[in-house]
């Protein structure tokens, strides 16, 4: 009851109207940066900090949180219509929303994502309300046993869940591997595939492959293609989800909240993997008419995964503000802020500074709600891109991406690297490769590696330790339960098929 | 048409931001060095990622100068990342010889890169201006560790290395070797894990992944000051103000290593301009507006130019070369 009280005050101290103003000055900032890819929520919150030192704390830290979830909302536009990717958590979004687009479903594809962003983001502000104080527990509860756990299950989840030839699906996930162990290895900076270059032992940034496999083989497909009218499907795009849409989105939205809340609490993995599960979960638990829609355009793989990435968001604040422990680098850069006004996140935040805590706390449900009704007129006005002659539709998509990619590291070296790996994925899609498992294997297998390894060294070599730590063999248990026993039922009752 | 609004709101924005360097751009009368030095805008470069340390310093460094009015051209301050700032290293030797409208950021890391050998070229290659701040490093533990002490959790080390795992970054693993090796221990044999920085070490103390990290104060003040965190020593010769935690100093260790944060210029500057940016950088220590910004930030301020700085960056590429050494047991 106390937290709810708070929370009324809070939201009676951010309806003033000059925080209104910061509000939606911040969640439109958001939008737009989402949708530029390569522009990400960092670097415009990193621009704008010198600005916000003149501001009062209350304004400025409204102002950066709604750039931080706005961007999650303006992420999913470009990803679902012209598969460009504002930003990794929105690149699996791209998987069935550009699908969803390209039959003439855009309409609806935007519209549930930005209401299950809504309700992931607002859902997940109470729940960084309500439970914040036990959440806290199991964000600590985690250490690298525990997470390389829980990354090896997410892996084998969405990589069972691959449909055609397991042959090249396989090859795909190599491909991703090979591009994600690039760079000096996180243990002991041995490099790897650097060929002597400074700039690959940086690695390859993840938003670039994303849009380099996505984004640019798409584009040339097109553009060789030489289709010179706007095919008659795309032309008349609903604008608005049917009757139907609403019902299937509504278990996603309610599963893609709580994933991608529990994945935001973990500092170690942020809302990317929360959007990847989300998507891996709704595929599994599809049934089996719907399930073979998967890759076709299936509403609920838009759903999930968008709710889940603003869910993640909220989980994310969680470890922020009670503990101060940044579980990405956006909420590092809000920490610094925080500093940055002599307030120090953790446990006495709450006590030190109630009235701004609150404040912004109740701020995010306002933002939240206004990007709803910001993006939900949008979506009539943003499905008419797709009515652009395909030339200059997906030249402009290619300019598009190629700025994005110099926005990354203001170097030439991004535009060489995002050209070099979108002509392999060009090559691997015209010959019937699917490009999803080498973004999955791209994300998650470094991931995975940094935390096995870490526990190996943690543990001195014993890889017992996987299994005697309660949770991480909860985990793996849950793991062999869910995806390693269907998978053998499976190959015994069908033998050779396929 | 939207569209269009969004794209002139953010460009708007960029504009009031790059507007902010010259702010008071009439008022010369301030200038810190005399002759007409500089002409137009000088870019500021942080050469690493927006949000990382050298981008904040960069940033706040850009943002004092033009408050205190000390500059009043306009400081763009851009990023370059690429492998802990050698990439611009690189492009600063290679293609800014001789330029006076381009100063970077740079800490120890510069001298880590060189003892690593992830460069050819250290700070002999470029004109180092100043050093203007200093982060001291600092050892931890959770609050219910078992080492009550220093020297319990060197001995622990000791005694069986592979059983307690270190949490460091790659850079701040030198510095704990140093302290094993006065410690007659074996650098060699530390466990060490290696994470990004403070916020990852963080979660792996709070979680019980390891028991003992260092990295920079600022890194873990939050959980310091909520008592998550116990301070085992803080790699200084004097006491930290405002932070109760033993010196090696005082604990009879003499690693004093501090990570270092200046800035520097092109090979071949024209010595007017490092006239001017040591003047600057000088000025702004002293100031209102960076004491704040440093206090704020937990960096001491330490100005260092000229003989002092260059025989203080000898000292502290020795000491990183021989920490590497004992690291890599060559």
């Amino acid at each position: 009851m106390d937290a709810l009280q708070s929370l009324l005050t809070g939201l009676a101290a951010a309806v003033t109207p000059v925080n209104l103003m910061w509000v939606f000055v911040g969640v439109l900032v958001g939008t737009v940066v989402g949708v530029l890819p390569g522009l990400g929520p960092i670097t415009a919150i990193a621009l704008l900090i010198p600005l916000t030192f003149g501001m009062e704390p209350t304004s400025g830290l409204i102002l950066l949180c709604g750039i931080y979830y706005g961007a999650m909302y303006g992420g999913s536009i470009t990803s679902i219509l012209i598969r460009t990717p504002g930003e990794v958590a929105s690149a699996v979004t791209a998987l069935e929303g550009y699908e969803m687009a390209r039959r003439g479903h855009a309409g609806p594809a935007l519209a549930t994502a930005a209401v299950g962003s809504f309700i992931g983001g607002s859902i997940a502000v109470l729940g960084l309300v309500f439970l914040s104080p036990v959440l806290v527990e199991l964000a600590t509860a985690f250490g690298a046993a525990e997470y390389a756990a829980l990354l090896l299950g997410a892996l084998l989840l969405t990589s069972t869940l691959m449909t055609g030839s397991r042959l090249k699906a396989l090859v795909s996930i190599l491909v991703g591997m090979a591009l994600g162990v690039v760079g000096l290895d996180p243990q002991d900076t041995v490099p790897r595939w650097t060929f002597g270059s400074l700039e690959l032992s940086d690695g390859l940034n993840i938003a670039l492959i994303a849009m380099a496999l996505f984004a640019v083989p798409e584009a040339i497909r097109h553009l060789a293609l030489r289709e010179r009218d706007v095919p008659e499907r795309l032309s008349t795009q609903r604008a608005w989800m049917s009757r139907e849409d609403l019902r299937l989105s509504a278990a996603p939205y309610a599963r893609g909240t709580l994933i991608g809340f529990m994945a935001g609490l973990l500092p170690g993995l942020g809302p990317t993997l929360g959007s990847f599960a989300s998507y891996a979960v709704e595929k599994k638990v599809a049934l089996p008419e719907r399930r073979k829609l998967f890759g076709r355009g299936a509403i609920e793989g838009v759903a999930g995964p968008e709710t889940a990435n603003n869910a993640g968001v909220g989980g994310a604040m969680v470890p922020m503000l009670a503990l101060a422990i940044p579980g990405s680098a956006t909420t590092a850069l809000l920490l610094f802020v925080f500093q940055m006004y002599g307030l120090q996140p953790g446990p006495q935040l709450f006590t030190r500074s109630p009235d701004l805590v609150w404040t912004i706390i109740a701020s995010m449900v306002i933002g939240n709600a206004m990007l709803l009704v910001l993006n939900l007129p949008m979506v009539r006005i943003f499905v008419q891109l797709l009515r652009v002659p395909p030339p200059l539709l997906y030249a402009g998509v290619l300019a598009f991406t190629f700025i994005g990619a110099y926005a990354l590291t203001f170097s030439f070296y991004s535009l060489l690297v995002l050209l070099v790996i979108g002509l392999i994925g060009y090559a691997l899609q015209e010959t019937g490769f699917p490009l999803t498992p080498a973004i999955l294997a791209a994300v998650l297998l470094p991931l995975l590696e940094l935390n096995l390894r870490r526990a190996l060294v943690i543990s001195d070599g014993d890889w017992s330790t996987f299994v005697t730590r309660p949770i991480s063999a909860t985990i793996l248990a849950l793991v062999v339960a869910a995806v390693v026993v269907p998978l053998l039922l499976a190959t015994r009752r069908k033998p050779a098929i396929e | 048409m939207r569209k269009h609004t969004l794209a002139a709101v953010v460009s708007a924005t960029a504009l009031t931001l790059a507007a902010c360097g010259s702010d008071g751009a009439d008022s010369g009368a301030d200038d810190a060095a005399a002759g007409d030095y500089p002409k137009g805008p000088v870019k500021v470069i942080a050469p690493a990622d927006p949000g990382s340390g050298w981008d904040l310093t960069a940033r706040a460094v850009a943002a004092d100068l033009a408050k205190e009015k000390i500059v009043t051209t306009p400081l763009p301050v851009e990023n370059k990342p690429g492998a802990v700032g050698t990439v611009f290293l690189a492009d600063m030797v290679e293609q800014q010889k001789g330029k006076d409208d381009v100063i970077a950021v740079t800490s120890m890391a510069m001298n880590v890169n060189t003892a690593m050998g992830q460069t050819p070229y250290s700070y002999k290659d470029v004109t180092m201006i100043a050093a203007l701040s200093a982060e001291h490093f600092i050892v931890v533990t959770p609050k219910d560790s078992p080492y009550q002490d220093l020297d319990s959790a060197l001995k622990a080390i000791a005694d069986d290395p592979g059983s307690v795992p270190v949490g460091a970054a790659t850079d701040d693993q030198f510095p704990f070797s140093l302290i094993v090796n006065e410690a007659e221990g074996d650098p060699t044999t530390i466990n060490y894990v290696t994470y990004e920085g403070g916020g990852e070490q963080s979660t792996a103390l709070l979680a019980g992944d390891v028991q003992l990290a260092i990295a920079g104060v600022s890194e873990f003040l939050p959980l310091l000051e909520s008592g998550e965190l116990r301070p085992l020593a803080v790699l200084a010769e004097e006491p930290i103000e405002g932070l109760d935690a033993p010196t090696t100093a005082e604990l009879g260790y003499d690693v004093t290593i501090a990570n270092w944060r200046g800035f520097y210029g092109p090979p071949e500057m024209p010595e007017e301009a490092v006239a001017f940016w040591q003047d600057a950088i000088e000025q702004l220590s002293t100031s209102e507006s960076w004491k704040a910004t440093a206090e704020k930030n937990q960096w001491t301020t330490q100005f260092m130019k000229g003989e002092d700085l260059t025989s203080y960056l000898d000292k502290t590429q020795q000491q990183v070369d021989e920490g590497y050494a004992l690291v890599s047991g060559g």
